[in-house]
């Protein structure tokens, strides 16, 4: 039967290619699907969990993602803390923390301006104190003494920081004022960290009256990240259900269809196989296995190509994204056997003379 | 021995209704005999050949061979009949298109359970005692008529069945081919091979040693060939 197998699979290879490019077209697009949502959700557990109890400011149109990856844009004017101060949620305030980030290319290297207020000491010769994170400082030849030239600012290395905080190993941290005059961004700032007892107040309100004081900033909180998420995992969810039924049901119809279609033509075939002894569950099995075995192809295709679609849509973020699961696979082999079971068994069942003679030239 | 008795077979008609195929057919063909059945179209001689062969069950009666019931099977054991007592010729041909002229003479050995190399071998043999021999690996487009219907024949006696069934066999082809396939049956059957063969051409059935005639589904007439009274 095997020879029946390869060629009736070699002969329809037209509709059994068609087949198997849907079918993996639509085991990639769930694959993809899924992992792209696991990514999703693994990209908001991290901006939460690096938000801790605090409360991040941003600019409306910055994406939290993109400001934890280090993707710098959009500013806050620098009057921003004054403003919170001086607005109804100013008394739960208990520390504000206002910072300035850009990206620069210093000697051909990447490297993170980050402005930020520490109490820094005043240098006698005009250079600006400056801390260099690890990899900047390996990168630029930098240990403590140096002085760097950047943006026309002479820059005092005071230290080189084997662990800055959130993982700016690339980076150079220096007073506000002097970041905006490297980056060129007067008067601009790209963030602020708030602190404070939250305990008294509900936080989602106090972000909501920060908004209100300062337009054009966008509140995140842990609650506000978390609240987002499942509101997106649930959106997720329910239209990943209907569109997993919808890629079902397309596939039972295209493979139900094409069993239909080639029954039809094979009739005679049939017919010939059933006059010389081939039982009816026998032939049914194998029109049954033809088609498994398109659905498995396609699906294989589908499952390998669901890589390569994950990074296409979210680029680097899929290294985070778990492999689709290889049961997709066998799903797809199993729907397309059960899709054309029905087909396949009537086709089996069919009178042998009837077909010999109805198909008969 | 092939024993049918009292075999009806009626189909829908297509205005509602029904068509009676076979009516009260009953006949006894012997181990060894060259049966032809002739008769208008539409006279229930292809309907009676398939109903022989256990393709098509009757709507009444029974029809045994060598003492089996063959309705009375089980659908998987009327499938190892046809497999292994029972060969068919048709019309048609019925190659499959996209295998080798050995592939399907071999195909039935396959599957009554013979090794590859066991199926080949006789597979083979046939092709070359029906002149096939430089066939053997072209498909059936690459053959003539003739030929085409040469390795139905040989694709037929592949598992040494004890009755060949052969529909209209000489029905699509030129005289020559037709005179060299009835020379082939009449060979085996020489050598003790039981065949019946459904034909409208009355001169080939001649060549036959025995003529059933068959009208609206009932045997008009049921005598010996002119050949073999001829003969005797």
């Amino acid at each position: 039967m095997w020879m029946i197998l390869r060629g009736g699979l070699r002969r329809r290879w037209p509709e059994h290619l068609l087949a198997a490019v849907v079918i993996a077209a639509v085991v990639a697009g769930l694959g993809a699907l899924r992992a792209t949502s696991a990514a999703a959700e693994a990209e908001v557990h991290e901006v939460a969990h690096r938000l801790g109890r605090n409360m991040l400011l941003l600019p409306a149109d910055v994406e939290p993602a993109d400001f934890y990856a280090q993707r710098y844009r959009g500013g806050l004017q620098d009057s921003a803390p004054e403003r919170i101060k001086a607005s109804p949620a100013g008394p739960h305030v208990q520390m504000m923390e206002a910072r300035l980030y850009g990206n620069l290319e210093v000697r051909g290297r990447p490297v993170i301006v980050v402005g930020q207020d520490l109490g820094w000491p005043s240098m006698p010769d005009g250079r600006v104190p400056a801390i260099a994170g690890a990899a900047a400082a390996r990168a630029l030849e930098l240990q403590p003494g140096s002085t760097l030239e950047l943006g026309g600012r002479r820059l005092a290395i005071m230290e080189v920081a084997e662990d800055p905080p959130d993982g700016l190993d690339t980076a150079i941290f220096m007073p506000v004022a002097a970041s905006q005059d490297v980056l060129g961004r007067p008067g601009e700032l790209s963030a602020i960290r708030l602190a404070g007892c939250w305990c008294r107040v509900d936080v989602q309100t106090l972000g909501t009256q920060i908004e209100a004081a300062l337009p054009g900033s966008r509140a995140i909180t842990v609650a506000s990240v978390l609240k987002a998420q499942q509101g997106t995992v649930e959106v997720v969810r329910r239209y990943g259900t209907a569109l997993h039924l919808l890629a079902a049901a397309l596939v039972v119809a295209l493979v139900a269809s094409l069993a239909v279609a080639g029954a039809r033509r094979r009739a005679r075939e049939l017919g010939l196989l059933a006059a010389i002894g081939v039982p009816p569950g026998r032939l049914g099995g194998l029109l049954v296995l033809e088609s498994a075995l398109v659905g498995f192809a396609g699906g294989l295709l589908g499952w390998l190509g669901a890589g390569p679609v994950v990074r296409w849509l979210v680029g680097a973020a899929a290294d985070a994204a778990p492999a689709p699961s290889f049961a997709l696979v066998l799903g797809a082999a199993a729907l397309s056997a059960a899709a054309a079971a029905v087909p396949a068994l009537r086709a089996a069942a069919l009178d042998p003379a009837i077909a010999l003679r109805e198909t008969a030239a | 021995m092939i024993e049918v008795h009292e075999v009806s077979r009626t189909f829908p008609a297509p205005g509602g209704g029904v068509v009676k195929a076979l009516d009260g057919v009953s006949l006894k063909i012997g181990q060894g005999e060259f049966v032809a059945v002739v008769g208008a179209s539409g006279s229930g001689k292809s309907t009676l050949l398939f109903t022989i062969g256990g393709l098509s069950a009757p709507t009444g009666g029974r029809v045994a061979i060598d003492g089996r019931a063959v309705y009375e099977m089980d659908q998987g054991a009327r499938a190892a009949l046809r497999r292994t007592s029972v060969g068919f010729v048709f019309q048609t041909f019925n190659l499959v298109p996209y295998l080798t002229t050995l592939e399907n003479v071999l195909l039935p050995s396959l599957l009554a359970g013979r090794s590859r190399a066991e199926a080949e071998a006789a597979a083979a043999r046939l092709l070359e005692r029906l002149g096939l021999g430089a066939r053997r690996h072209h498909r059936p487009a690459q053959l003539s008529v003739g030929e085409r219907q040469r390795a139905g024949i040989a694709r037929s006696l592949v598992n040494a069945p004890g009755v060949i069934l052969a529909d209209e066999p000489t029905g699509n082809l030129d005289p020559e081919a037709a005179s060299q396939v009835l020379a082939l049956l009449r060979q085996f059957n020489d050598e003790g091979q039981t065949i019946v063969i459904v034909t409208h051409d009355l001169q080939l059935a001649e060549q036959a040693r025995r003529v059933v005639r068959l009208r609206a589904g009932v045997v008009e007439e049921d005598r010996p060939s002119l050949g073999r009274r001829l003969a005797s």
